[in-house]
Parts: C-alpha cells; structure tokens; sequence
C-alpha cells in the first residue's frame, strides 16, 4: 500500500515537472520573440534613440569602435556598414550589443546586434537606409554595462529619397 | 523606388527567402565570417502605405542562442547581414527571420571542421 501510494505520488510530481518545464520553455521562447524594442526604434530624433537603448543621450567618442562607412553614396537605399570593437569576448567580458543609428533618418536608430562570446569578435556588417546627408554613429555596450560610442562618420547622399522625405522635412523650422 | 520594391519582392518570392554563405574549411578555433541575404522588401510605412520589415533575426549554432539582430525599416531591402563565429567543432548553424506581420523563414548550414 505504501510503496503504491509512494509510486503514485513519484508520477504525479513527475508530470508536474515536465509541465512546468514546458511552460518554463514556452515563456522563453515568447520572451526571445517578444524583445523587439518599439520604442527605440520609433524615436524621431537621435537624443531620444540613445535614451531609449543606452540612457543617455550624448557619448564621448571611443577609439575603441572601429566603423567604416562610405563617405559618398549612389545609392541611398543601400549604405553598407562596417563595425568592429576592440575588445575582449571572454565569457565575463563581452560586448553583448551594437547599436546602428543614422543621426537625421525619420527613425535614427537603424538596428541592433546582439552577440556573445561565442562570435569570437564584436562585429557586424550591413546595409542601412540614408534618406539625407546625414552621419552614422554606433554604441557599443558590454556585459558590465560600459558604453563605448564611435565618432560620428558623415555620409553625403548622391540622390536623395526627397518625395520621402518630405513630411519629416515639413516639420524643421 | 516602386520599380525596386516589386524587383525585390519578386526575387523574395522566387529565392524563398535566405541564402546562407557558410566557409568551407574551417580550422577548430578559427573565427570565420558568415554571410547572409534574406529577401525582404524592408517598406516603411511612407514608402508602401503600410509598414513591412523584418524584425528580428537570430542565428543558432546546435541549438544554443549565437547573436540576433533587432532590425526596424531603416534597414536596406533584401537586407545582407555578415557575423563572426568561432567555430570550435562541427556544427549546424541555424538562421531565422520573423517579420511584422509574423511570416517567418528559416535556413541552415552544417559547419564542419577540417
């Protein structure tokens, strides 16, 4: 009787186990997807970007970041940056994420790249929008919580988007 | 512009989505660069009357999170994405892309080591 009361009980705290399991999984997994932070990326103006990802609004350049941008464009739609960052990737010092703005863009802050030490370095390359004359600038924060911003690199646009532009330049005095 | 967005969509209903580049011959311990191109339109609201970018890519190696990126509409059309990763062993490198209207695409890649 003991040992069957016993077995219940073992079955029943078992399938609680593989329960709470399951939702401990599910709420992560919802959690990953769910991280996309809108209101960074629907900030209009740069200081209101950097609040919104590194709370603060203005960043002494560091030599640290290394960022290459072309410094005059054909082709507006597809401005490929670079970005790298002298510093360690060990497991307790790490650059865990690099924020891609273009300061006069309707929306500045472009995209942000989450890494680990498994990527070996702190770097990344893509392509970004530039709707006008405008300079690209990237913060990098580690796991410790330092920041680390680049100096802002200009890039001159050759044709600008200027029937897209027209509302976000209506609003300038 | 419009000419643009209907090429690259017609590309992205083609190609169904991603090309992943991974290197052949990689030593273990090496960081190697990976490359990526998902097609996408990437259309603001201004631009297509109706906002459609791809919001989120993360990139796995055997299952276990690698890096994402957190992109908005500012990112160029049939965005192209490069990323370092140690390679320490053989592996499969997984890539998935989730946009605003929750569509997604997925790819893989067996990474193996010489």
């Amino acid at each position: 009787m003991q040992r069957r009361e016993f077995l219940r009980l073992s079955a029943m705290a078992s399938s609680l186990a593989v329960g709470a399991t399951l939702v401990g999984t599910r709420i992560a997994q919802a959690a990953q997807l769910n991280t996309w932070p809108a209101a960074a990326f629907a900030a209009e103006s740069l200081e209101a970007a950097l609040k919104a990802t590194v709370a603060k609004d203005q960043l002494p350049p560091s030599p640290k970041l290394r960022l290459r941008v072309p410094t005059t464009v054909e082709d507006p739609l597809s401005v490929p940056v670079s970005v790298a960052v002298d510093h360690p990737m060990h497991s307790d010092d790490y650059i865990e994420a690099l924020y891609i703005f273009v300061d006069h863009n309707p929306t500045p802050l472009a995209a942000i790249f989450h890494c680990s030490p498994a990527n070996g370095r702190a770097a990344c390359y893509l392509r970004v929008k530039v709707f006008q004359d405008s300079a690209v600038r990237v913060v990098a924060r580690s796991n410790r919580g330092q920041l680390f911003a680049s100096a802002p690199a200009p890039v001159r646009v050759g044709l600008p988007l200027a029937p897209l532009l027209k509302k976000s330049t209506e609003k300038k005095p | 512009m419009s000419l643009l967005a209907t090429t690259s969509s017609f590309i992205g209903r083609r190609e169904q989505g991603i090309l992943l580049e991974v290197p052949q011959r990689v030593r273990a311990g090496e960081i190697v660069e990976v490359r990526t191109l998902l097609f996408h339109t990437m259309e603001t609201a201004k631009e297509a009357g109706k906002a459609s970018f791809i919001t989120q890519v993360t990139v796995e190696l055997d299952g276990k999170p690698l890096c994402s990126f957190d992109c908005s509409a500012m990112m160029s059309p049939n965005p192209y994405l490069a990323f370092p990763v140690r390679v320490e062993k053989n592996g499969l490198l997984r890539l998935r892309w989730v946009d605003n209207s929750g569509q997604t695409g997925t790819a893989e890649r067996p990474v193996t080591v010489q």
